[in-house]
C-alpha cells in the first residue's frame, strides 16, 4: 500500500492475485472438470487449438493453471514447463499431471525466468484476457520463443463489437458497459492491432481462428444481442451439450469447421497464432484478406460461393457433415435460433444452397411461424389503437381492446393457417 | 373502508385471508374469482375482513343497459373496421382483410361486456372507497388484463401473483407485463421475464401460496397414499405411476395441436414396454379439469390404439397434492407438475417430445429435472421403480435445484406482506422541508398541508373574459376559495360552487364560498349533490386542464350541468414557448416545483390545440388572450403584417410573423369558451 497505483497497475495486481486464493482454484478446477454447459465445447475448441499449431519439443504455459492446455501434449512427446503467479494453481497442475513430468514454477508473466529463445511453443490459454499491457506481456513471451517458434494465446476480439455496434446502431460503450468494471475486465484487441504489434515484435501471423460463437455465458457473441439466440432461453439450449452428444457434436462443428474459417468480426474472441519470424508483408496481406471477407459477410452474406472458398475440406464434404448433424432435431433447432440473429446477413434462399430441403423447409417453418407470431401479435395490439375505434373501445379511460387481444390472438392464428400445416 | 381489488383464483384465497388479518379491509372481487362464493369467502371474513362481489355494486338492470352499451360499441367497431384493409397485416398474415374484419368483429359484443361490467363496478366501487391495490392472478386474459389497465389509468398500484411457474419462453401476448410487478416462485420463473428485459426488481421471489399445502400432505404420506389408493381402486401391492396430460394454448404459431394426444400416447406406450417387462404398476392419468366432461373417453381410444385396455389405468381431474405425493415417479412434459414432485420429494421426469422444443426447452441439463424422450421414457420410469440408486440420484438432482424454483412454504402470509408493500400507503404528513427534486413533490401525500406552490390569490386576470355576470360559478381547482370570494365580491348574488382535493385548502374555502367537493371532477356526481341540470352558467378552469389525465372526458362530463349560455373561463399554460422550445432543441425537457414544466402537468396545449380540444369536446372559443411570459419581454420580431426569422443560437424559426411571435412569448393562454350546441356528439369532425 502506500504508493500511489494507477487504474492499470491495480488492475494487473488484482489479476494476478486472484488466483492465489485456494478457493478461487478450487472453484477454477471445478469449473474446468465439470462438463457443464458450455465448459465442454469451449474446452475442446482450445485444447485442440493448442494441440494443432503446438511445434518442436519445448513448451511453454504461460498461466498454465490446471494444465488443461499442455497436459494433453505430454503424451505426444512434448516436454512442458508450466509458469503460474499462484502455487496453489501450480499444486493443482501437478495432481493433474499424475506421473507425467512436467516442470512447474512461480513466476510472473511479464517477467519470466528463462534465457532468450529457450522454447520452440508458447502457449497461454485465457491468461492475456485478464491484462491491459499486452503489448508488453508479448514482447517477453516473445523473447523465450526461439526464432521460428509459435505463441498461441487468446484475446477478446474488438473489432467484433464495433461491428455489432455499427450495424445494430448501439454505442459501443453501452455493449462493453459490463466488462468496464474491475472484475469483469476483458482484454479486447482489434486485428490491425495484432498485426501492428506482431509487426513491432517481428512475430508472422500464422492463423487467427476465430471461435466463442456459441459459447454463451461470459462468452458473450454480441451478433446474437436480442435474436432468439440470447438470454435464459438460449443458455438452457446450450446447456444440453454437457449431456448430448450430438448436438455437444454440433456445437463443435459450428466452432470449428465454420465460425473458425470466418474472421475477428464474427466472434467475440479468437485464438492468436504468431511466429517468431518477420513478415509484414505476409502480415499485412492476412490484414488485407481478414477485411477484405468481413466486407463480403458484410454486404452479401453467408452463401455456398463465398464458403466454398473458405472451407479446406471442400463445399460438398462440409455440406453432407452438416446436413448430417442436422437430422438431430435439437441441433436444427439450434440452427433456427442462430438464423434469427443473422437473419440481415444470410439471406433466407442461401440455405437452399446448404441445407437438404428437408432440413430447409423445416428451419424456414420455425422462422415463418415465429415471424406469423409476431406479426399476428402486432396486430392484435395495434388494430385498436384506430382514432375511430378509441371511443366504442374506452370505457373510463381504460382501452378494451387490449382486452381482446388473447381470444384474438388465437382466433388470428388458426385464419392465418398457422396450425393447419403438420397437423 | 380502505379495500382491495383481487382477481385472485380460488386457490389463492389463503393470500386474501393472511392480508386482511393484519389490516381490515374490503375485498372486492369479480364473481368467480377467491372470496366471491360463501366457501371462500368465509376464511376471510373469520379473519376480520369484508367481502364484496364487484357486479352487485351495479343497480339492477344496469348489466341489461350495459349489454346495449356493449352492442353499441360492437357495432361502431364493425362500422369503423369495415373501411380498413391493413395491407402489411394481410401480407404477412397471408390472411384476407374480409377474413381479418370477421374476427375483429366475431362475438365482439360478448367479449366487451364483462370488460365494460368490469370497469364499471370497479369505477362504483372507486367512488365509494379508497382502493389501495388490484392483485390479479394473470394480467393477460380479457378480465385480468382490464382490471390492470383500469388499475394503471386510475395510478393504482397493480400487482400480478404467478398463477404458474413460468418455465418456458413467453409468447406472443403473454410478452406484454402490465403489472407494477409480478410475484414469482422461485428465482427460474423470472428468467422468461428477464428474457423480455423486465427488471429483476420488478420481479420479486416469495414463492406460490398455492404449494403451501405440500407441507401437511407430505408429513402425512402414508395416510394421503392409502386414501388415494383406496379412492382410485389401487392394487396396494404395486408403485403408482402418474401421468399430467399437457395441452396446447394455440397462442403461438409454434403450438402443436395434437400434443394431448401425442403425449398420453408417448406415456402409455412406456406403460405397456413396462408392463411387458413383468414390472406391475398402477397408472393415474391426471388431466385438466376442464377435459373432465370428455377427457376419460378420449384417453380410452388413444389406450386402444396403444395395446392399453381402458380398466389398466385410472383418470383423475382433482387431488392434484394428494395423487402427487403418493406417486412413486411422476410424469410430464414441461409442467408444474414437475416442481410440485419437487417440493413432494417425489421423483419426477420430464417427458420430451422434440417436435415441442421451437418454444424452447423449458429445462436446462442444469436444471434439477430428469428429461426422457420417447427411446428412454420406459427405462427411465422402470429405473425410477426398481433400481434405488438411481431413483436417489434422480431426487438429489432435485433437491439440489429446489431453492432454484420454490421460496418455500409459508408463501401465502409472504405474499400477503409483499402486497402490503405495494399498496398506496394511507395518509401521511409529508417530510419536513422541501424536497431535493420536483419529482419526489409526485409521491408526497396531497391534501394535508397547503403546497407551497400555490399563492392564496384571486385569478382576477380571468374575469374581463366573462361574457356576461356569473349566476351560479363552478370553480374546479378552488384551492383556498380566493377567486371565488373575489367574484362573490364583484358579483353580488353569485353562488360558487368549488372543486378541491387539497384538504386544508377545501377547508378555508369552505369558509369563503357557497358549497367546497372534495372530489375529483370525473368523480363528482351532480345529481347527487343536488345540482340542477343547465344550471351552471360559469365554470372557472384555471390551470386545472393541464394536471387531469383525460381533461377532454371532464369537459364531457360538464355539459349536461351547463346553462345554454354557459361561459367557460380557462388559463392554460403555453407550450409552444420559445423557452420551452429552445430547451427541447437543447435536449432538455427538466421538470420544475412550478411553471410551465411544473411536475404535476401531464397534458400539453398549444394555442392551436386549446382551440381543438374545446371544440373535440363541444365547446368553441370565443375569446381569448395572453399572459407575456416576462422572462421573453427583450424578444423583438417584425411589425404587425411582416415575418422575420428569430434566432435563438440553436434553432432558428423562419418566416415568424408578429402574432407567431406573440404566441411564442406567451406563458399562458387565457380562454373564453362556449358550448357549441352539439350537446352530447363526442366525435370529432375534423
Amino acid at each position: 500500500m502506500g504508493a500511489a497505483v494507477g487504474p492499470q497497475e491495480s488492475l494487473i495486481a488484482w489479476k494476478t492475485q486472484a488466483w492465489t486464493n485456494p478457493r478461487m482454484v478450487a472453484w477454477y478446477a471445478a469449473r474446468m472438470h465439470e462438463n457443464k454447459g458450455t465448459n465442454r465445447l469451449k474446452n475442446a475448441v482450445e485444447v485442440e487449438l493448442c494441440r494443432r499449431y503446438a511445434e518442436g519439443r519445448r513448451v511453454l504455459d504461460v498461466g498454465i493453471g490446471t494444465g488443461r492446455g499442455s497436459i494433453p501434449l505430454l503424451a505426444q512427446g512434448f516436454q512442458v514447463t508450466g509458469i503460474d503467479s499462484s502455487q496453489a494453481m501450480l499444486d493443482r497442475c501437478r495432481q493433474e499431471a499424475g506421473a507425467a513430468p512436467i516442470e512447474l514454477l512461480q513466476a510472473d508473466l511479464a517477467g519470466l525466468p528463462f534465457p532468450d529463445a529457450s522454447f520452440d511453443t508458447l502457449l497461454s490459454l485465457n491468461v492475456l484476457v485478464h491484462f491491459p499491457h499486452w503489448r508488453g506481456v508479448l514482447r517477453e513471451w516473445a523473447r523465450v520463443v526461439r526464432p521460428g517458434g509459435v505463441m498461441i494465446f487468446d484475446v477478446h476480439a474488438l473489432d467484433h463489437v464495433e461491428a455489432v455496434a455499427r450495424v445494430h446502431g448501439v454505442p459501443v460503450d453501452d455493449l462493453l458497459a459490463a466488462e468496464r468494471q474491475t472484475e469483469l475486465y476483458a482484454l479486447r484487441v482489434r486485428a490491425e492491432e495484432l498485426v501492428n504489434q506482431a509487426d513491432a515484435l517481428g512475430l508472422a501471423v500464422v492463423a487467427v481462428v476465430p471461435y466463442a460463437a456459441v459459447l454463451g455465458g461470459g462468452n458473450r457473441n454480441f451478433w446474437l444481442d436480442g435474436s432468439r439466440a440470447s438470454g435464459y432461453l438460449w443458455e438452457r439450449l446450450l446447456s444440453w451439450m454437457a449431456i448430448d452428444e450430438p448436438l455437444f457434436a454440433f456445437g463443435r462443428f459450428l466452432e470449428e469447421s465454420l465460425f473458425a474459417h470466418l474472421t475477428t468480426e464474427t466472434t467475440g474472441r479468437f485464438m492468436a497464432v504468431l511466429r517468431r519470424k518477420s513478415d509484414r508483408a505476409a502480415n499485412a496481406a492476412w490484414l488485407e484478406r481478414n477485411r477484405r471477407l468481413n466486407r463480403t459477410l458484410a454486404s452479401g452474406g453467408l452463401t455456398a460461393a463465398t464458403l466454398s472458398g473458405l472451407l479446406p475440406g471442400g463445399l460438398d464434404a462440409w455440406r453432407e457433415e452438416l446436413n448430417g448433424h442436422l437430422c438431430h432435431r435439437r441441433n436444427l433447432l439450434m440452427l433456427a435460433y442462430l438464423c434469427t440473429a443473422f437473419a440481415a446477413f444470410v439471406e433466407p434462399e442461401h440455405g437452399r444452397d446448404l441445407l437438404a430441403p428437408e432440413h430447409f423447409a423445416d428451419v424456414r417453418s420455425f422462422v415463418r411461424k415465429w415471424g406469423l407470431d409476431r406479426a399476428a401479435h402486432a396486430f392484435v395490439q395495434s388494430w385498436h389503437a384506430h382514432e375511430a375505434l378509441r371511443e366504442p373501445l374506452t370505457c373510463a379511460g381504460v382501452p378494451l381492446g387490449a382486452g381482446l387481444e388473447y381470444d384474438l390472438m388465437r382466433d388470428l392464428l388458426d385464419a392465418a393457417g398457422a396450425f393447419a400445416e403438420g397437423a | 373502508m380502505e379495500a382491495i381489488v383481487s382477481l385472485l383464483w380460488g386457490k389463492n384465497t389463503d393470500v386474501l385471508r393472511h392480508y386482511v388479518a393484519h389490516r381490515r379491509r374490503l375485498v372486492l372481487m369479480p364473481a368467480g374469482f377467491a372470496g366471491s362464493d360463501a366457501a371462500s369467502a368465509r376464511p376471510i371474513q373469520e379473519a376480520g375482513g369484508a367481502v364484496q362481489v364487484l357486479e352487485m355494486l351495479l343497480p339492477e338492470g344496469r348489466i341489461d343497459e350495459i349489454r346495449a352499451d356493449a352492442g353499441r360499441r360492437a357495432a361502431t367497431v364493425a362500422h369503423v373496421v369495415e373501411q380498413q384493409q391493413w395491407p402489411a397485416f394481410s401480407a404477412q398474415l397471408e390472411c384476407e382483410a374480409e377474413r381479418i374484419r370477421g374476427l375483429l368483429t366475431r362475438k365482439l359484443e360478448e367479449r366487451l361486456l364483462p370488460e365494460l361490467v368490469l370497469v364499471e363496478a370497479l369505477e362504483v366501487a372507486r367512488r365509494q372507497h379508497a382502493i389501495e391495490l388490484v392483485v390479479v392472478n394473470e394480467d393477460v386474459t380479457s378480465l385480468g388484463k382490464t382490471a390492470a389497465l383500469w388499475a394503471r389509468a386510475h395510478e393504482i398500484p397493480v400487482v400480478h401473483l404467478a398463477h404458474s411457474e413460468i418455465l418456458g419462453e413467453l409468447y406472443t401476448v403473454h410478452r406484454e407485463f402490465h403489472a407494477d410487478a409480478m410475484l414469482a416462485f422461485g428465482a427460474r420463473g423470472t428468467e422468461p421475464y428477464r428474457d423480455l428485459g423486465i427488471e429483476e426488481q420488478r420481479l420479486p421471489v416469495v414463492g406460490n401460496p398455492a404449494w403451501d399445502r405440500y407441507e401437511a400432505f407430505v408429513a402425512q404420506r402414508a395416510t394421503v397414499r392409502r386414501e388415494v389408493y383406496r379412492h382410485y381402486g389401487l392394487n396396494e401391492q404395486a408403485p403408482l405411476v402418474l401421468f399430467g396430460t399437457t395441452w396446447s394454448a394455440r397462442l403461438s404459431a409454434q403450438d402443436i395441436c395434437d400434443l394431448y394426444e401425442r403425449t398420453v400416447r408417448a406415456f402409455l406406450k412406456a406403460v405397456r414396454i413396462i408392463r411387458d417387462a413383468g414390472i406391475g404398476a398402477n397408472v393415474v392419468i391426471k388431466d385438466r379439469p376442464a377435459n373432465a366432461a370428455f377427457g376419460k373417453a378420449a384417453l380410452d381410444a388413444i389406450a386402444a390404439e396403444t395395446g392399453i385396455a381402458p380398466d389398466a389405468y385410472r383418470y383423475a381431474t382433482a387431488d392434484t397434492e394428494a395423487l402427487i405425493v403418493a406417486s412413486d415417479v411422476v410424469v410430464s412434459m414441461d409442467s408444474n407438475l414437475s416442481i410440485e414432485a419437487m417440493i413432494a420429494g417425489v421423483p419426477a421426469l420430464n417427458y420430451w417430445d422434440d417436435r415441442s422444443w421451437t418454444l424452447g426447452p423449458f429445462f436446462g441439463a442444469d436444471d434439477g429435472i430428469v428429461q426422457a424422450t420417447d427411446s428412454d421414457l420406459a427405462a427411465a420410469v422402470a429405473g425410477i421403480l426398481t433400481n434405488p440408486g438411481f431413483k436417489e440420484g434422480v431426487l438429489a438432482g432435485m433437491r439440489a435445484q429446489r431453492t432454484r424454483y420454490d421460496a418455500g412454504s409459508g408463501a401465502a402470509a409472504r405474499v400477503a406482506e409483499t402486497l402490503a408493500r405495494y399498496a398506496r400507503l394511507p395518509e401521511q404528513a409529508h417530510p419536513d422541508g422541501q424536497p431535493a427534486y420536483p419529482w419526489q413533490l409526485l409521491s408526497m401525500e396531497q391534501g394535508t398541508e397547503l403546497h407551497a406552490g400555490y399563492i392564496d390569490q384571486p385569478r382576477s386576470e380571468l374575469f374581463p373574459l366573462f361574457g356576461h355576470a356569473p349566476r351560479c360559478v363552478l370553480d374546479v381547482g378552488c384551492f383556498t376559495g380566493a377567486t371565488g370570494a373575489a367574484i362573490k365580491q364583484r358579483y353580488p348574488g353569485a353562488r360558487v360552487l368549488g372543486i378541491e382535493l387539497n384538504h386544508a385548502a377545501a377547508q378555508v374555502a369552505a369558509g369563503r364560498i357557497d358549497r367546497v367537493f372534495e372530489r375529483k371532477l370525473e368523480d363528482l356526481d351532480f345529481k347527487a349533490e343536488g345540482i340542477l341540470p343547465g344550471s351552471i352558467d360559469t365554470v372557472v378552469l384555471a390551470d386545472v386542464l393541464e394536471h387531469l389525465y383525460d381533461p377532454w372526458a371532464a369537459m364531457l362530463s360538464l355539459r349536461p350541468w351547463l346553462a345554454p349560455d354557459a361561459q367557460v373561463v380557462a388559463s392554460i399554460p403555453n407550450t409552444r414557448n420559445l423557452l420551452l422550445l429552445l430547451g427541447l432543441a437543447q435536449g432538455q425537457w427538466r421538470y420544475e416545483p412550478a411553471g410551465l414544466l411544473d411536475v404535476t402537468h401531464i397534458r400539453f396545449f398549444t394555442k392551436a390545440e386549446i382551440v381543438r380540444f374545446f371544440h373535440e369536446t363541444g365547446y368553441e372559443v370565443t375569446k381569448m388572450t395572453a399572459a407575456p411570459d416576462v422572462r421573453l419581454a427583450s424578444v423583438v420580431g417584425p411589425p404587425a403584417g411582416a415575418a422575420a426569422d428569430v434566432d435563438l443560437g440553436k434553432i432558428v424559426l423562419k418566416g415568424v410573423t408578429h402574432d407567431e411571435l406573440e404566441e411564442l412569448k406567451t406563458l399562458q393562454f387565457l380562454v373564453l369558451a362556449s358550448p357549441n350546441g352539439r350537446a352530447g356528439n363526442t366525435n370529432a369532425e375534423a
